[in-house]
């Protein structure tokens, strides 16, 4: 059965708010008297959903909403607010509280509004679970230009979920992921050199834009392939390009080079990664990461 | 001051501030390109030799960023200007480190050693 806390300083508000969950028939409450105490509670046994009053001695329910969306985010808050305080409503939707309801429209809208956000949050908590079994994933991307930041904000989200790498060293395997797929898909799939970009900006784009409509170019997949356990990380990434030599890029840290638009993209994957290896087409790179403290 | 979609620029003497948003990062990369490029282009208005750019927002940034700065460099350059980069992540700061970049520019911690190290 969902356990509701209720956060009030004010017993008879609590007893109010607590006998109208009370009546709904699956609702468990329990009782904080202010942010602190409601904290300390959640500490040691986790709600499903938090019902807080809005001004509480010690922390009041805009620092409780801050606090609870920072250490348990998946645990909505509803605020309670009162007569003239919708400004402060909206500062806590803002700070990531679920919803409010006021003082007023306590008997009509909480039960409704409460089971509403459980609802919700219930589904999020079971998806996040799902997540945490999935040790894999493999996509087919066409030339949609905004799919790449998407994935990378994915995969930075999957990587971290599984243990394989702490936020830094997260953030350091998407950069050499995203520098991989922008060469398959510029590079390899629209045959765009990095020296086109030299040129005038318009000119850029409409090539980008031609080409992304205008075959062979446009019919081109991009394949990646992820497999990731709290070991390693193995991420295959394969444009329909005609493919290239690595060997033959210029080394991007000559002082003669520095100003040049090419091979940064690379030196990024390999300084990134634990290992970097290509396919002999040129058109598949393989990026492997490991976990440096795999038991930590 | 002045903004284009994700970056804002602003002006502090003879020095210009480039500040990156933090959704620079979801852009792709020909519109990172347009909207820095728009960027340049504006520049004209602001009677500045020096140029600063402070990533703050940013948790880290790829190539194409890197290309984009050597180009303001280029342009700045051209003009017996410096370019510094300031409030880096460490994760930019080794991007940047890793790309030989450190010789270029001095990246410090905060915008006022930035200013500083444009007028040394």
């Amino acid at each position: 059965m969902p356990t509701v806390l209720v956060v009030d300083d004010s017993p008879v508000d609590r007893r109010l708010v607590g006998g109208l969950l009370g009546k709904a028939p699956n609702l468990e409450v329990d009782y904080a008297a202010d942010g602190e105490d409601a904290l300390g509670q959640m500490h040691d046994n986790l709600p499903n959903i938090v019902v807080t009053d809005l001004i509480m001695p010690n922390m009041d329910g805009l620092e409780l909403v801050a606090a609870v969306v920072e250490k348990y985010p998946l645990i909505p808050v509803i605020l309670i607010t009162g007569k003239g305080s919708e400004e402060v409503a909206v500062e806590a939707l803002k700070a990531g509280a679920s919803s409010y309801v006021p003082k007023s429209a306590l008997s009509s809208l909480l039960v409704d509004t409460v089971e509403n956000v459980l609802a919700m949050a219930q589904e999020e908590q079971t998806q996040v679970r799902l997540m945490d079994c999935m040790t894999g994933c493999r996509f087919t991307l066409g030339t949609d230009l905004a799919i790449i930041p998407a994935l990378i904000s994915f995969l930075r989200h999957f990587i971290r979920q599984t243990g394989l790498c702490d936020e830094t060293n997260g953030i350091r395997t998407c950069v050499a992921l995203e520098e991989a797929l922008n060469n398959a898909l510029y590079h390899g799939n629209l045959e765009i050199d990095s020296d086109a970009r030299e040129g005038n900006r318009a000119a850029y784009r409409a090539l980008i834009e031609e080409r992304r409509q205008s075959e062979p170019y446009c019919s081109r997949k991009i394949y990646v392939d992820v497999e990731v356990s709290r070991e390693q990380g193995c991420f295959v990434i394969r444009d329909e390009g005609p493919g290239f030599n690595p060997d033959l890029l210029p080394d991007p840290t000559d002082p003669a080079n520095l100003e040049k638009p090419s091979g940064r993209g690379l030196l990024l994957m390999k300084t990134f990664m634990d290992g970097v290896t290509f396919n002999d087409r040129g058109n598949q790179v393989t990026l492997i990461k490991r976990n440096g403290n795999p038991n930590a | 001051m002045s903004e284009s979609k994700r970056f804002t620029i602003d002006s502090q003497g003879d020095t210009l501030i480039v500040s990156a948003a933090r959704d620079v990062g979801t852009l792709a990369e020909d519109e990172l390109r347009e909207e820095w490029d728009e960027l340049l282009e504006r520049l004209d208005q602001y009677n500045t030799k020096h140029a600063i750019i402070d990533l703050t927002e940013l948790d880290y940034f790829g190539s194409i960023m890197l290309y984009l700065m050597v180009r303001l460099w280029k342009r700045v350059s051209a003009g017996g200007g410096k370019l510094a980069i300031c409030n880096v992540s460490k994760v930019g700061e080794e991007i940047l480190k890793t790309a030989n970049f450190d010789t270029l520019w001095p990246i410090v911690s905060s915008r006022e050693e930035a200013l500083a190290a444009v007028q040394e």
